[in-house]
């Protein structure tokens, strides 16, 4: 790799000659009295887990006479074994970001006038009881609903519990980064409900249809020490990774090869590769055979019609190209295809390619754990008759706009932030009389609340995250590693709370004095299990020091019990209403209108946390786009001339939903009639580091929801753009 | 006498910036915020630089973990008309900064543009000074500061050793940003133990430096992307 000097001063010897060339007096910086540092004490290390995202990474705190200064990861975890993630570096800056919720709050002013007052804990969870006991008595309790951002342990169970426990049907997990993959075709395609495991350090070649592989996916420190293995550490062979996607991202960057792809065209360019596959001979036969049906009907249509030929028409790519990479992919096995979740054919049609060469069920390939994990909280017996108001969080806003089946009288939200990640949540959110958030953060959604009881951040928590490795099962244990810093509570003895304070059923199928309570009550029963605690493998005495260790440790692990692949229906694949929508392509607006597709892309950086108000991450939103502290749109330089825009101009970026202003930055790594804009900033929060911060391009999505999966699709929107002065 | 080296696995770095947060927490760099992002006057001591060749569609990228060098044959040194900086026996660059009279021509010394000057007094919100590093000192305006290795981290290694009566072993010192890695592309030891696993990486035939050819000598190795 030849870098000379000049590249390094292309790149970045401007800031170091501005700061020397600089002709401000010395003097005027002299010290005006630097910042001293908390003295040295006591130093503690006390292990938790990660909270930034769903992915369940050990950490162990350093603790210094009740000042937290460092996390680490936790080495003991089968998940991260010692390493943590930018995100789960800047884990302080949660907890003393300066912006925090510090005690319950109720609204005094209209919804988002901002004006708050703040009210004692007993007044706060009084008046939820009150609420709901209401509404209850009318007889309407499934007109409460629960938003709840993902968390794969015991406090789901006890939200869940609860809202049965109410007699609501209506708990919504919110849909998680760390799911963008084809979860749904696997579970149409093998009704497998389960989530799968690629086993990305064993496989050797990889064939990533737009998936944000080492950005954020599934538990993504996991993901990425599998993907260390995956290039050949631990002594292995070196792993081939092919991208294809509209836009290099980092994985594009990393992977051996960037294949530009027009959007909306993956299913077609999979079923291409499956073509020449059969053709060849290429696929597995015993496999075929024996684990799935319909393997005929599917390989009839596909010899006719996806013919190299046809492909090229549709995606403009080169017949060569697919023809290349389908024997690649079948010859280079263990292979893995991964999809991201977007149409459900494209999915199906992507995870076809698994099935073709036997990758399912396999060391390399699709792993399936049985699931459910080994703990569970009982939950209640309560039958719920009605029908949830919405089949997918992504319809929830029209629902409730249409009042149909039913309005909704109350809406509890906890640890996530709907209004900034669902579409037309605001505009839904007015009909809604009683909304009550648990947010430490003044993000984008507890600003429309009428009552926040504001959690405590995970460092001051309880509570648990199940996860799973190649190897296994994993549980970490969250324990405080302070006590928390304001008159904050955490959620989960809120709840517990409220539930009290309700009484009779509801009291009754609750009957834990704290969250803690219930948590060690789930714990406790892991001691019957085959697994270990993190770190010891045998010896432990009693209960008391089986709860202790785990403590000490971290967790809990336990070797998996492999699920049995269902049997695989290619049947799907080409069924008459797939064709259709293969050929259909994306809708998304008027070309003539609206020339360009507008893509939206992950930040590694910003992806499923919650609260965005983290300095150091909005420094380094991205490693291959030197931009910092705002959103930004990249055009393809080609595209940029013909509109007469340069990097750095201020452009407009339009659909039929809307217009947007931001940053025009000309990259090489978009497709000429596409543009991109990163997600995860313009949260209208009001933290410091938030405030005003980039614009949200979901806001000019035009909403296209893929029925038969309920996913809403994030690339068919068309837009124009134009500068912000022309 | 050891010398410490770092290695850094380009083939399995992900760039995903662990290494710099970890860098930033560890070491007290103070938030640049907008405006001082937007004047080029952000410090990261740990930095992922883009290099970009090539024109659509045959584009390729390179993304660079860029921590200080530690040359053995630092130009910075060599500028400094206070010894504010000087190559330590064990070869890491100091960073003296009570002798640092903010000249800044070790600076522009600098090929790989690793030392930052600080502009301001940094400063912290009140609720965060609760986060900062007691290992590691707040340098004031006016110096001029840059990747140490951790070499906070050594001394507490060596005491550690000591109290225990013992020798310091391989990895008992590793600076913050190798220690986080999550796809566990860097590396980091003493290249005069011939049983470190770097003395063994610095000989693979992916090994190579940074702008080798103008006798630098680096410590910091990177291991080439695609073999
Ligand atoms: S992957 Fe998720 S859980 Fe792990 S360190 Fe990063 S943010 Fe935390």
């Amino acid at each position: 790799m030849a870098l000379t000097r000049r590249d390094f001063i292309k790149v970045v010897g401007i800031g170091a000659f501005a700061a020397t060339t600089g002709c401000t007096k010395l003097s005027e910086f002299m010290d005006e009295g630097a910042v001293s540092v908390p003295p040295n004490g006591v130093e503690k290390w006390i292990p938790s887990v990660c909270g930034q995202c769903s992915g369940g990474c050990g950490i162990i705190a350093r603790v210094i006479d009740g000042r937290v200064v460092k996390i680490e990861g936790n080495p003991l975890s089968p998940i991260n074994r010692g390493t943590l993630c930018a995100r789960g570096q800047a884990g302080l800056q949660v907890l003393y970001d300066p912006d925090r919720i510090r005690a319950p709050l109720r609204r005094v002013g209209d919804r988002g006038s901002d004006r708050w007052r703040e009210i004692g804990w007993d007044e706060a969870i009084g008046e939820v009881a009150e609420r709901l006991n209401g509404i209850r008595r009318k007889g309407i309790p499934h007109k409460v609903a629960m938003i709840s951002g993902s968390e794969r342990g015991s406090m789901d169970l006890l939200l869940c519990r609860f809202m049965e426990a109410l007699g609501s049907p209506n708990y919504f997990l919110m849909p998680d980064d760390n799911d963008d993959i084809q979860i749904d075709a696997i579970s149409v395609m093998q009704g497998i409900k389960g989530r799968p495991l690629f086993d990305i350090s064993r496989a050797r070649y990889i064939l990533s249809f737009g998936s944000p592989l080492i950005e954020t996916f599934s538990s993504p420190v996991q993901t990425m020490r599998m993907y260390g293995e995956f290039r050949g550490g631990n002594g292995k062979m070196r792993g081939r990774l092919v991208h294809i996607s509209p836009r290099l991202s980092v994985t594009g960057i990393k992977a051996d090869r960037w294949v530009p792809l027009r959007p909306g065209t993956e299913g077609v360019f999979a079923l291409g590769i499956a073509h020449v596959i059969i053709k060849e001979s290429l696929y597995d036969r015993d496999f075929i055979s024996s684990h799935t049906s319909g393997f005929d009907g599917f390989r009839e249509i596909l010899l006719k019609e996806y013919t190299p030929s046809y492909v090229s028409k549709i995606t403009s790519l080169a017949e060569d190209r697919t023809i290349e990479i389908a024997r690649e992919f079948a010859s280079f096995r263990p292979s893995l295809a991964i999809a991201n979740r977007c149409r459900l054919y494209d999915q199906m049609a992507i995870h076809s390619l698994n099935a073709l060469i036997g990758s399912i069920g396999k060391r390399g390939g699709i792993i399936f754990q049985s699931a459910p994990g080994p703990y569970a909280l009982p939950l209640s017996e309560r039958a719920i008759a009605m029908t949830p108001i919405s089949g997918s969080p992504y319809t929830l806003s029209e629902a409730i706009r249409n009042g149909s089946p039913y309005s909704l009288e109350a809406l509890l939200i906890y640890n996530c932030n709907p209004l900034f990640s669902l579409p037309d949540m605001h505009e839904a959110s007015r009909g809604i009389p009683f909304i009550v958030s648990f947010s430490p953060f003044m993000n984008e959604t507890a600003r429309t609340a009428d009552l926040i009881l504001p959690n405590n951040t995970y460092l001051e928590n309880w509570g648990d995250v199940l996860s799973h490795t190649a190897e296994g099962t994993a549980i970490g244990i969250r324990q405080p590693v302070l006590k928390p810093i304001y008159r904050t509570m955490q959620t989960g003895d809120v709840i517990l709370r409220i539930a009290r304070n309700m009484g009779g059923d509801i009291e009754k199928s609750m009957p834990w004095g704290s969250f803690k309570d219930a948590l060690f009550y789930s714990l406790r029963q892991l001691r019957k299990r085959k697994g270990e605690v993190f770190g010891i493998s045998k010896g432990l005495r009693g209960e008391e020091e089986f709860l202790e260790a785990m403590l000490a440790g971290g967790g809990y692990r336990e070797p998996s019990d492999y699920q049995r692949p269902g049997e695989f229906d290619f049947h799907q694949v080409t069924s008459p209403q797939a064709v259709r929508d293969y050929k259909k392509g994306l809708s998304g607006g008027d070309e003539k209108d609206y020339p360009l597709y507008l893509n939206i892309h992950r930040l590694s950086t910003h992806s499923g946390i919650t609260d965005y108000n983290q300095p150091y991450l909005k420094e380094s939103l991205t490693p291959e786009i030197p931009e910092a502290w705002d959103s930004w749109v990249e055009i393809n330089p080609e595209t940029g001339k013909r509109r007469g825009i340069s990097t750095g101009d201020m452009v407009v970026v339009e659909s039929q939903a809307g217009r947007i202003r931001l940053r025009a930055r000309l990259y090489q790594g978009i497709m000429p009639d596409v543009v991109s804009i990163p997600f995860g900033l313009g949260e209208a929060g009001l933290g410091r580091w938030n405030k005003n911060i980039g614009v949200n391009p979901e806001k000019i999505l035009v909403k296209d929801i893929d029925l038969p999966s309920g996913n809403l699709i994030r690339n068919s929107t068309r837009v124009r753009i134009y500068r912000a002065d022309g | 006498m050891a010398k410490w080296v770092m290695v850094i696995d380009l083939d399995k770095c992900t760039a995903c910036q662990a290494c710099v947060v970890a860098c930033q927490v560890e070491n007290n760099i103070p938030i640049a915020g907008p405006d001082e992002t937007e004047r080029q006057r952000i410090i990261r001591w740990m930095e992922i630089i883009p290099f970009i060749y090539g024109e659509y569609p045959d584009v390729r990228m390179r993304l660079l973990p860029r921590p200080c060098m530690q040359c053995d044959n630092p130009p910075c040194t060599k500028v400094c008309p206070v010894r504010a900086t000087m190559l330590g026996p064990e070869g890491i660059v100091a960073q003296i900064y009570p002798r640092c009279i903010g000249c800044r021509y070790c600076t522009s010394a600098c090929p790989y543009t690793v030392k930052y000057f600080n502009w301001h007094t940094p400063s912290w919100p009140e609720e965060m000074r609760n986060s900062l590093n007691p290992d590691v000192s707040v340098r004031p305006a006016g110096v001029v500061e840059k990747c140490t290795f951790c070499i906070h981290r050594l001394q507490k290694a060596r005491e550690k050793a000591a109290a225990e009566g013992r020798q310091l072993r391989e990895g008992d010192y590793i600076p913050a940003c190798v220690q986080t890695c999550p796809s566990c592309a860097m590396y980091f030891g003493d290249s005069e133990n011939p049983k470190s696993i770097v003395s063994d990486l610095i000989k693979s035939p992916r090994a190579f430096r940074l702008l080798e050819e103008i006798g630098t000598e680096p410590k910091v190795y990177y291991l080439s992307e695609g073999q």
